[in-house]
């Protein structure tokens, strides 16, 4: 990352009010974005790496969800700090969103068109309905979409998961934003449809200079895309670095969980491994570090249960949250990353 | 899951109806609660809903129940001026001629707790009985018994009760008879679904497997599991079938030999201007057994719901 | 929605209305005593009673009286009012406009009312406001519709002297254009407010509960993404697809609507059919009391109807299919 991010998430705090107490979502999370970078984050479900970004947008339905601190600067300016108003100008324009499930977000009742052209007609209320509709056409074809006059017309469920997330981009790219959040863009999606969709955001990237904070679980994606990985677990960030670095030298037991259970070439056939135990209860998450009942690093060490690992430089530009990572510097990761070979 | 845990607006046929289709196939509500009735009441008392329901349908009840023990008087006595506005000896005032209001109140809550338990019984009976043969035996016999159903729901039962009163003369008995046999269609349907979603439980397999005969299955097994849902929208029908009944004992159509709140409501049309309590006191009687019984309903519906 | 479907749907409306027809003919053969004097009433002379039993066909088999008796009813022959003597579908059609401006008024009112108090608490659901409007439209709705018009007589209509007491026009009013047409309006303002008020409580709570839901949908979640407004969020993105079962509910509702016009009329001396209903009881006529329910009970059928191609043609997904 080089100059000053045009993202940087500080010290965000976000907890749920539930019937059973709070859940404590996002602890103290912190990450920065640099400017025309693909920032990865990955992580379970649940663990706070979506929650992070609809804070961070004012997306949350509040209650129950609260933001009870940290910042959020866009370019130097705290978005938790703005009005509403003031929000809603950023949101759309200087930091667009791509969701999950393209066939939930789509409004099923108004035609893809007008869906689109509304995107482009937010922050842009001079534009004509006729000229933004001819916008929306034009974003319909950039992103792909095959004889997009006539399909602009019809509607979403006339339309298969892949195109219409193909539509949730070209409307996210329809103010060249300076971040492009995509939250799980290809979990929804056929394995075949997940590459062109990667791909398609690749080529925006190019043409419209945007950061992208690309949140997955699939650590695949990660090596596909990401310049720089965010590691999250149970609300916060447990390791950061270079995508490179962190497939090469993993300094978190829970990174490296992850990165044993990609798919291997060398291992088909067999079951795929998985970290033991389950994600923690946030409303009540253990003490000391969060992933300690999981943990094969630990070894009934004392000090996991009592003391909460801070972030902490194991390397250039390379950070984790690990009292013992230094051990794992010794043992090297079982495979090479294929992160090469992937590209 | 989606947000929708009770009927979005109670009462009306068409909107239960309405949550019933989306939400009662996939609910199973009964198997839920049939472990634990005493678990289901303290969670009613839980909800405000729950108590006021609780409160307001057991007042009616009760005062329906020990009338004779409650009224200052009879309530067709004249025992007092007429049009006498609400004093110590007259707590509701005294009308026209010279009756007292306050024991013609507490009498008419006994005509309504005769009306809506007998109205009740008919409803549970036919529409349990469609709602259960309906859905076990499926095919044709279930298209047709639907049918039926939606016929009944469609069919403006106010109007069906006047020409049927206005051709066979007023009566309890008569009122009863028609109120019943044309309001269990929204039971029949609650019923169906429940059925429905548990004969594909696990206990009704093991029923089955264990060689228990069909009718004994849904009479032993599914029935009971399928009533706590069926009693909450009896309810909402018997709070409509309440207001029914009070309309026609406004328009003059009520039993003559009973005191009924409709009754009473009708005789302060014609002194609105001098005997505002003549209006006022029945009125509230209807509004307190309705919104009772549909706060009670609203409840326990919502508790089958989260108890899921 | 395709022809066929229409078709298939207008078929289905066959055996509701054979229903409704045999319902009719069964009540006059059932009641106590003679048909003749069923259809008739009691105080018709002996020359009478021999024409309706010819008209009607009485002295033939049953199901051929039933025939003649669906055949004229298809032709709009309800018999003849033996207190007016005039055909009795000429003396409903008299009363059905009345009817028809109360409950259409009150049907406008109520659904606006609902969807605009739905959008005033999904704005900000479980707190006070929420509380306060729900349990006051629970309230409401609990209470029958004739104490809610003697009510608003009392205190709006005696106590203020806004409004008046009764009827549709002010007595020995002779105005013309738009003198008479605020007359009207102001006649017409309580009665359909206090029908609209009971007919709220089911489009609020539909509003309500489907913008809760519409309000944590993904689709929603996208548009404010896009930086719209929050109006517009709620009125384009939130409100459209609550707003079908809104219009939906209207046919389900226009059973109870009617009834509750019919009850109202009689409260505020509306010239109506509630007010010919009332009438026509207490002179025992009955042609015109079986008349009005046929009328009814069959506007009911088509309101049904109608509403349900309204909602096919409203979501675009069942209209496409």
């Amino acid at each position: 990352m080089s100059g000053d991010p045009v993202l940087s998430i500080r010290d965000l705090v976000v907890r749920f009010d539930v019937p059973d107490g709070t859940v404590h979502a996002v602890e103290r999370v912190s990450y920065d974005v640099g400017a025309g970078e693909t920032v990865g984050v990955v992580g379970e479900s649940g663990c706070g790496k979506s929650v992070t970004v609809m804070a961070a947008l004012g997306l949350l339905p509040c209650p129950p969800g609260r933001v009870v601190g940290g910042e959020v600067l866009l370019e130097g300016q705290d978005l938790l700090r703005l009005s509403p108003r003031e929000l809603r100008a950023v949101r759309g324009k200087q930091i667009a969103m791509v969701f999950q499930d393209p066939m939930t977000s789509l409004h099923p009742a108004y035609t893809v068109g007008d869906q689109v052209a509304e995107a482009v007609r937010a922050h842009d209320a001079g534009r004509s309905g006729r000229a933004a509709w001819g916008r929306a056409v034009e974003l319909l074809e950039l992103v792909g979409v095959p004889d997009a006059d006539a399909r602009a017309r019809t509607y979403p469920h006339q339309w298969s998961g892949g195109m219409r997330q193909r539509a949730m981009i070209a409307m996210a790219i329809s103010h060249h934003p300076k971040v492009l959040i995509a939250d799980e863009p290809t979990t929804a999606l056929d394995v075949t449809v997940q590459a062109q969709v990667l791909d398609l955001l690749r080529e925006v990237q190019q043409e419209t200079s945007s950061a992208i904070v690309l949140i997955t679980h699939d650590l695949g994606v990660i090596a596909e895309m990401a310049d720089r990985v965010v590691v999250m677990y149970a609300g916060r960030v447990v390791e950061t670095g270079g995508t490179t670095t962190i497939f090469g030298d993993a300094r978190h037991p829970y990174t490296r969980g992850l990165l044993a259970c990609l798919p291997r070439p060398e291992l088909e056939g067999q079951p795929l491994p998985a970290i033991p135990g389950a994600p923690p209860n946030l409303v009540d998450p253990p003490a000391g570090c969060a992933f300690h009942p999981r943990c094969s690093l630990r070894q009934g060490r004392a000090r996991c249960v009592v003391e909460t690992p801070i972030l902490a430089d194991v390397g250039e530009g390379h950070r984790a949250a690990c009292h013992f990572s230094e051990e794992l510097a010794r043992t090297p990761l079982a495979a090479p990353p294929e992160t090469a070979a992937r590209r | 899951m989606t947000a929708r845990t009770g009927p979005e607006a109670p009462s009306l046929d068409r909107d239960v109806d309405a949550s019933a289709r989306t939400e009662l196939p996939a609910a199973g509500l009964g198997a839920a609660v049939g472990t634990s009735r005493r678990r289901v009441l303290r969670r009613l008392l839980r909800r405000p809903a729950g108590v006021v329901g609780i409160v307001l349908t057991g007042t009616v009840v009760a005062v329906g129940l020990l009338a004779p023990v409650l009224a200052p008087f009879d309530p067709f006595a004249v025992v007092g001026p007429s049009l006498s506005p609400p004093s110590g000896a007259h707590p509701m005032g005294t009308d026209a001629l010279g009756r007292d209001l306050l024991s013609g109140v507490i009498f008419g809550a006994r005509t309504t707790l005769v009306v809506a338990g007998l109205v009740g019984v008919l409803v549970l009976l036919i529409g349990v009985v469609v709602g259960t043969v309906s859905s076990y035996l499926g095919g044709w016999a279930d298209d047709l018994l639907m049918r039926l159903t939606e016929l009944f729901q469609v069919l403006p039962r106010f109007f069906l009760a006047i020409v049927v009163i206005a051709f066979f003369g007023a009566g309890l008995g008569l009122l009863v008879l028609v109120l019943g046999l044309t309001s269990w269609a929204l039971l029949a349907r609650v019923v169906r679904s429940e059925v429905l979603s548990l004969k594909e439980r696990e206990f009704v397999d093991a029923a089955r497997a264990s060689g228990a005969s069909g009718a004994r299955i849904v009479v032993q097994e599914i029935l009971p599991n399928a009533l706590p849902a069926g009693t909450a929208f009896l309810g909402l029908i018997l709070a409509q079938v309440l207001l029914i009944e009070a309309s026609l004992g406004f328009i003059g159509l009520g039993d003559p030999n009973v005191v009924s709140w409709g009754y009473l409501a009708s005789q302060a049309q014609r002194f609105l201007r001098v005997a505002w309590w003549m209006s006022v006191f029945p009125g509230l009687a209807i509004a307190v057994a309705v919104l009772g019984l549909n706060l009670l309903s609203d409840a326990v519906t919502d508790v089958l719901g989260t108890s899921r | 929605m395709t022809l066929g479907y229409v078709g298939w749907r207008l078929l289905q409306v066959v055996p509701t209305a054979a229903a409704i027809l045999l319902i009719g003919f069964l009540l006059i053969h059932l009641a106590p005593g003679d048909p003749v004097l069923a259809l008739a009433g009691e105080s018709g002379d002996a020359e009478y009673y021999a024409f309706i039993g010819d008209k009607f066909g009485l002295d033939e088999p049953l199901p051929q009286q039933l025939l003649t008796y669906t055949g004229r009813v298809l032709q709009a022959d309800l018999g003849t009012s033996y207190l007016q003597g005039r055909p009795v579908a000429e003396i409903i059609t008299e009363r059905v406009p009345a009817t028809l401006v109360l409950s259409s008024t009150a049907l406008v009112l109520s659904s606006v009312g609902g969807v605009l108090l739905g959008l005033y608490v999904a704005a900000r659901p479980h707190g006070v406001r929420d509380t306060t409007v729900s349990s006051s439209v629970l309230a409401v709705y609990a209470a029958p519709v004739f104490w809610l018009g003697q009510l608003a007589i009392l205190v709006l209509a005696l106590g203020t002297g806004w409004f008046p007491v009764q009827g549709m026009r002010s007595p020995g009013s002779d105005a013309g254009g738009l003198a008479a047409l605020y007359d009207v309006a102001r006649h017409l303002a309580l009665p359909a407010l206090v029908l609209a008020s009971q007919e709220v409580a089911a489009v609020y709570r539909l509003t309500r509960v489907g913008l809760a839901d519409e309000l944590a949908s993904d689709h929603v979640r996208t548009a404010r993404a896009k930086g719209l407004s929050g109006r517009r969020v709620m009125l384009k993105h939130a409100l459209r697809r609550p707003l079908v079962p809104v219009v939906t509910v209207i046919g389900g509702r226009a059973g109870h609507l009617l009834s509750g016009a019919i009850v109202i009329e009689v409260v505020f001396g509306w010239p109506g059919l509630g007010r010919l209903l009332l009438t026509s009881l207490q002179a025992r006529d009955n042609p015109v009391v079986l008349g009005i329910f046929l009328v009814v009970a069959f506007a009911v059928v088509l309101a049904n109807l109608a509403t349900d191609f309204a909602y096919r043609w409203l979501d675009p997904r069942v209209r496409y299919q």
